[in-house]
């Protein structure tokens, strides 16, 4: 009897497990096999998570390793509307720590059914973790990149700007942006359920590539002195704007760039557009008398003229057709060398029709104009050289001194460049090398003859001649230096009134130079936009020219080729000099 | 007797057996525990690199920073105007306080670097330490 009941009650016990584990059976079935494809989906909905891996944007330096441009990693805040409780709180708090109005606050939170918005989008690193501090419900941080210029506004016409998401918009960062972004990665992986990753889950992976660094020919130092030269200038001449361009001429390498107004790259939005151009690639204007050298350069070579013809300069006066042309001074018999240090309009005539159209024409091609330099920036325009079929009958009283021909600054430094490197071409160029992240060189830019336009003889002749534009005889005694010698040319031209007129009130001035003149280190373009109230450009660029060559010279070390009056020079006999170590080969 | 032997026979079989099976659960237990103990250590070492890598992150973070605030130091603008010019009082040297040393050529590869300078000789711009100060001001 008692091992019936024995019995029954451990039969009942068996049979309630095995209900029970029946019953945990079959809704683990149900669980893992009727619905396995539906919770497996939301279980990887919640758990697995992919990740774009940004690249690190390429930095940009200068020809000393200088950073120019560099790439720093930033936070971001974001705020998901739905999980803020008090939204008026928040604001408040928001709004104090990243000094926006607390309306621009309340009314990204109160975006109805929108679960993300930012707040702040590559904060500063202070203001980040003031915010960041507060631990707000519902406000997060993402790591950016965002993109720094360390010097500033230096520079920045050549450098550009990107937009919020790294993209190049202007200047190098958008001409060399496939080589400066990279390539993003990105990653596979699961989290637990406090948001941490689980590694061993992690199913793919591809590593980011970083973009290339760019290494310019600019020289930091130089372009500061550039800048901070053509700044007082403009000031002090109350022109509307200018620019300048210093280049070695025996290579092309282009060791400044600057035009003013300026702005600063890490704030482009606050500038007007006016002042983000870069007017020494994309401003075509009438070069002036500066265009002599051209005119005069193609006579010599072509063997027109000599350096010593004499001209007769008609007094100041000189009828072509319809039109009388007009020198400042009224000039008698002048030499090729005269015209030249003069500018005698007249006399610069004089020589292209003995030059001859088709000669000329063909001379000014040869220098480049009309197509633009390669310099490598965007935006670079070609200028305006009109086809010889086009020209009028009054083209070669103009376009010898200067007018119907539209240049960009950069043609009219290369130009000169070439007069100053023996009649020698070369290409300007600003990226000197294209790097990897690990600083491999894996592309770099040599200097590169374009063409031999005219012989060396003829270019020897012409930078004799300029050598007395800088004199006391010449058009530009403010653009001498004390202790080296120049050689160089002044520009002023007339602006065109929108009535289609030459203008009397607003003009360019413009000195384009280079020294030692005898083997020259560097070339300097300096040009003023509408100077007021004085306007000739050995008056108003040429002292700017001075500035800077003087400068540039000492900065790169050029021993001075002539005496001083005002330097004392001491002779140390029977001593080596102190950094002949250094220098000896 | 031989019923005996045999029941006895027949109950250490069954322990035999009993204890087989145990042991086998005893390893198939321990052999799961290794492996949960090992995924367990797994996932730990991954939130500790993980741990590691953010820490790692940090400091190039703060690094980057500080690289960008010393080349903002460096600006040559900052460097020239608001420290030498308007901190130091510094000033350009003007031609009168400049002194050209000019010392005797020495050697092939100096007379080919020297070339371009006049008269045979060496020379080096040096800036006159002391006397005739420009407006009371430090030279640049």
């Amino acid at each position: 009897m008692r091992g019936n009941r024995y019995r029954l009650k451990s039969s009942s016990v068996y049979v309630v497990f095995l209900l029970c584990f029946a019953g945990l059976y079959a809704r683990l079935f149900i669980l893992q096999v009727v619905h396995h494809e539906e919770l497996s989906a939301r279980g990887e909905k919640l758990h697995r998570f992919n990740v774009k891996i940004d690249p690190r944007r390429g930095n940009i330096y200068d020809r000393e390793n200088r950073p120019l441009a560099m790439s720093v990693r930033v936070k971001s805040a974001y705020a998901v509307p739905e999980n803020i409780e008090s939204p008026g709180e928040a604001a408040d708090l928001i709004a104090g720590s990243l000094k926006i109005p607390r309306d621009e606050v309340m009314a990204k939170l109160g975006k109805k059914g929108r679960r993300f918005v930012w707040l702040g989008r590559k904060l500063d690193g202070r203001i980040a973790d003031r915010l960041e501090s507060l631990q707000i419900e519902g406000v997060g941080f993402r790591e950016e990149v965002r993109r720094v210029y360390p010097q500033g506004a230096l520079l920045s016409h050549v450098l550009g700007f990107v937009d919020i998401d790294n993209r190049g918009i202007e200047g190098l960062e958008f001409q060399a942006d496939g080589s400066l972004r990279g390539q993003a990665g990105w990653m596979a992986s699961h989290r637990d359920r406090k948001g941490r990753e689980i590694m061993t889950l992690r199913s793919r992976e591809v590593q980011p590539i970083d973009g290339c660094d760019l290494g310019l020919t600019v020289d930091v130092v130089i372009q500061h002195i550039a800048e901070s030269e053509l700044e007082n200038g403009c000031r002090k001449y109350n022109a509307a704007g200018g620019c300048i361009i210093v280049m070695n001429p025996q290579s092309g390498a282009v060791l400044a760039m600057s035009s003013w107004p300026t702005y600063d790259p890490n704030s482009p939005s606050d500038y007007p557009q006016e002042a983000r151009r870069n007017r020494c690639i994309t401003d075509v204007f009438e070069p002036g008398s500066t265009f002599k050298v051209v005119t005069i350069a193609c006579a010599l070579d072509r063997g027109a003229v000599s350096i010593d013809d004499c001209f007769f300069c008609e007094n100041g006066a000189f009828r072509v057709g319809r039109h009388t042309l007009h020198d400042v001074h009224k000039y008698g018999t002048l030499t090729t060398a005269d015209i030249i240090r003069k500018s005698s309009n007249i006399g610069a005539v004089k020589v292209a029709m003995k030059l001859g159209e088709r000669s000329l024409h063909g001379g000014i091609r040869r220098f480049g104009f009309g197509e633009p330099t390669g310099v490598g920036l965007p935006g670079e325009v070609a200028g305006i050289l009109h086809p010889l079929a086009k020209w009028s009958g009054l083209s070669i009283a103009a376009v010898p001194m200067g007018q119907e021909i539209g240049v960009t600054p950069i043609q009219m430094a290369s130009a000169v460049a070439t007069i100053a490197n023996g009649g020698l071409a070369m290409k300007p160029y600003i990226v000197e090398t294209i790097r990897d992240s690990s600083g491999r060189v894996i592309k770099s830019f040599a200097p590169e003859v374009r063409a031999r336009v005219v012989s060396e003889a003829a270019a020897s002749a012409l930078v004799k001649a300029m050598e007395g534009v800088p004199t006391r005889e010449g058009t530009a005694p403010k653009a001498a230096l004390e202790d080296y010698t120049v050689a160089g040319k002044t520009g002023t031209s007339q602006k065109v009134d929108p009535d289609g007129n030459y203008s009397h009130s607003r003009f360019v001035g413009s000195f384009v130079g280079f020294a030692p003149a005898e083997n020259p280190s560097v070339l300097i373009l300096v040009l003023l936009d509408e100077p007021k109230p004085v306007y000739y450009g050995g008056a108003v660029a040429g002292p700017i020219f001075k500035e800077v060559a003087g400068r540039v010279l000492k900065y790169l070390g050029v021993p001075p080729d002539r005496e001083s009056g005002g330097v004392k020079v001491v002779s140390v006999p029977g001593q080596a000099r102190p950094d002949a170590a250094v220098t000896a080969d | 007797m031989r019923r005996k032997n045999k029941r006895l026979n027949e109950g250490f079989s069954t322990a035999v057996l009993t204890g087989r099976w145990m042991l086998l659960a005893v390893i198939g237990v321990s052999v799961s525990l290794l492996y949960v103990w090992q995924h367990v250590q797994l996932v730990r070492t991954g939130y500790a690199i993980k741990s590691m890598e953010r820490e790692i992150e940090k400091w190039q973070k703060a690094n980057e920073a500080l690289r960008l605030v010393n080349e903002r130091l460096k600006n040559p603008q900052r460097v020239e105007r608001a420290l030498a010019q308007n901190k130091l009082g510094l000033v350009f040297p003007q031609a009168k306080d400049i002194v050209r040393l000019r010392y005797p050529r020495h050697s092939k590869a100096h007379e080919k670097e020297k070339s371009g300078s006049e008269g045979g000789t060496d020379t080096l711009l040096s800036y006159m330490s002391g006397g005739g100060s420009v407006a009371g001001r430090r030279r640049l």
